[in-house]
């Protein structure tokens, strides 16, 4: 079973008595269960109206989104999602243990426990020299880390996070990457929104590219990466590596010669596997071959550009 | 319920915390006090008019405090997206707004309660300090005071529901709490509106005066102050029959409310 199925979602804001602003036109994407799915898109793509679907705060005008196999508007799919909103408000007249303990006892944890586990995340998230301080003083360094802990309260199967690590310090990052690792291990899926392209290809196991409210382009990041090679780079080496090169030159993007090297760029792999044959019977040594893939964000203003 | 229930506490807590409903409790009890100050301008009507005052002033302060932290905690909670934290958890949205409405509830009666002694003890003081004779301690109708306080928590009650609906209906608190107390200030004429329908002949005019009177709550029968002074207690029947109306109205403002709530966006 797929933890998010999402088929061809619409939806549309309204925008005034008779105008709608769509934002979602044909939605579609699956995330499996255990591991984590990059939900990437530029501002205004649909990417924070998706979680609101998800979590049942908008309603879709057509289309199917389920959790766990459950319709995303049935409560039952609530038991599974811890979320946590891309700029957390909480109750500023409570400190994070109250808070913690009113959400804990709304996801339904058995009382005796609430206390050990609220003490466990608080240490998780680093907030134990700040645990009994009112929340209106935190920072929002501090707001981010208790919005994580509070997503993380009943244990879900299912994590949304929206833009978790846009407020964090350095040293906040890697607190929640390790914890983002930490949950992957123990079988938890994660759904990650957000535009940071380096925070997706250090987490994420598979990206979803949201442009224009459908998604543009999906898969794992190695997948995406080996769709996008710019050029295969062949280094030669030999008294004869420019002469070599000179035979190959139709098929090559650009050569390069220093001294005894040759430098042989082309776009062709079928190509590899010519040029390959050719250095075996000849005096020139292969001294590298490499695959030059676009970067994510490369892929990403492409799709951008395109939308 | 429990899960509503839940709601209603944290809601207790966050009015409870709230600096104004303090200050305005203060200024309740302060102005209980300040009511002594009146009896040497009462001209042997002393009695009287402590009563009157006294359950003027918490009557008049406590609707003030139910009116804008009614219309606030829902609004609030819409504002400042802290609902978001709470309906992506297992919960359904007619239990958020019930427990809204406990909350509240719980509130009244803490004020009342705390008020009522408040009005009991100054009136038995300045009962005491002016009068010394039996007769005229048997003037003040206690029962009857706990009654018209009783049904003050009434009042506040429906002024509750009134609010809750205009939160899950309106886009900002000030609008919400403007509409609350405006159908409140209504309310309290509907009496007059019954003595207009009898002067009015036209049938378009009258049948708006009977859709008003019919449709806005009527809180002037709740008010048993004037009543409570001369002792005058309603006998149990008139009791339940309001009692029963303040039920029956809050269920359906907040049924409506709940309906409304239910297809709203959370954004």
């Amino acid at each position: 079973m797929k933890t998010i199925e999402c088929k061809d979602i619409h939806f549309s804001y309204k925008a005034g008595f008779l105008r709608h602003y769509r934002v979602l036109k044909g939605l579609s994407f699956d995330v499996d269960q255990r591991g984590i799915y990059g939900f990437l898109g530029i501002n205004g793509s649909g990417k924070t109206t998706t979680i609101k679907l998800l979590n049942n705060f908008i309603k879709k005008d057509s289309g199917t989104l389920t959790i766990f196999g459950f319709d995303a508007q049935d409560i039952k799919a609530r038991a599974y999602i811890g979320y946590m909103p891309e700029n957390p408000s909480f109750y500023v007249y409570l400190n994070a243990k109250e808070f913690l303990t009113f959400i804990s006892r709304l996801k339904g944890v058995h009382k005796p426990e609430i206390k050990e586990r609220i003490d466990i995340l608080i240490k998780l998230v680093g907030l134990e020299r700040h645990a009994d301080m009112p929340i209106s003083k935190y920072s929002r360094g501090m707001s981010q880390r208790l919005g994580l802990a509070q997503a993380l309260i009943g244990d879900p199967e299912l994590l949304i996070l929206d833009e978790p690590m846009a407020n964090l310090d350095p040293i906040g990052r890697r607190v929640f990457r390790e914890i983002f690792f930490k949950l992957k291990e123990r079988g938890k899926t994660l759904f990650f929104s957000t535009h940071i392209i380096p925070d997706v290809e250090m987490i994420c196991d598979k990206v979803g590219i949201l442009m224009d409210g459908r998604i543009a382009k999906e898969g794992s990041i190695d997948e995406l990466l080996s769709s996008h090679i710019e050029y295969i780079e062949c280094v030669i080496k030999g008294k004869e590596a420019g002469l070599f090169a000179e035979r190959h030159k139709a098929h090559t993007l650009s050569v390069t010669m220093q001294t005894d090297t040759a430098i042989i760029r082309f776009t062709d792999k079928k190509f590899v596997d010519t040029i390959l044959k050719d250095i075996v019977g000849s005096t020139v040594k292969l001294s590298s071959l490499e695959e030059h893939t676009q970067s994510l964000e490369d892929i990403f203003v492409h799709e951008a550009g395109r939308a | 319920m429990k899960k509503a229930s839940i709601i209603a506490l944290n809601t207790l807590k966050e009015a409870i915390r709230n600096r104004i409903v303090y200050a305005v409790m203060i200024l309740m009890l302060l102005g209980l006090l300040a009511s002594q100050l009146l009896t040497p301008l009462t001209m042997g009507e002393q009695i009287k008019v402590i009563q009157d005052f006294s359950m003027t002033f918490i009557n008049f302060f406590s609707i003030i405090v139910t009116v804008f932290v009614g219309t606030s905690v829902v609004r609030r909670e819409l504002d400042l997206k802290t609902i978001q934290l709470i309906l992506s958890r297992p919960i359904h949205r007619y239990q958020f707004i019930i427990g809204k409405f406990l909350g509240m509830v719980l509130l009244d009666i803490i004020i009342i309660f705390i008020m009522g002694m408040g009005v009991m003890l100054n009136i038995f003081l300045i009962n005491k300090s002016v009068y010394y004779s039996m007769w005229y301690f048997h003037e003040i109708h206690y029962i009857a005071i706990l009654e018209a306080i009783a049904f003050m928590a009434l009042q506040l009650i429906l002024i509750n529901a009134v609010s809750v609906f205009f939160s899950a209906i309106t886009s900002s608190a000030v609008i919400g709490a403007l509409f609350t107390f405006f159908l409140y200030v209504v309310g309290m004429f509907t009496q007059n509106l019954n003595d207009l329908l009898k002067m009015v002949h036209k049938s378009y005019i009258t049948w708006i005066i009977k859709i008003i009177y019919y449709a806005v709550p009527n809180f002037s029968t709740l008010d048993l102050k004037n009543e409570a002074i001369y002792g005058i207690i309603p006998n149990i029947n008139q009791a339940l029959f309001l009692f029963s109306y303040v039920v029956l109205y809050t269920g359906f403002l907040l049924i409506v409310a709940i309906l409304i709530f239910e297809n709203k966006e959370i954004r």
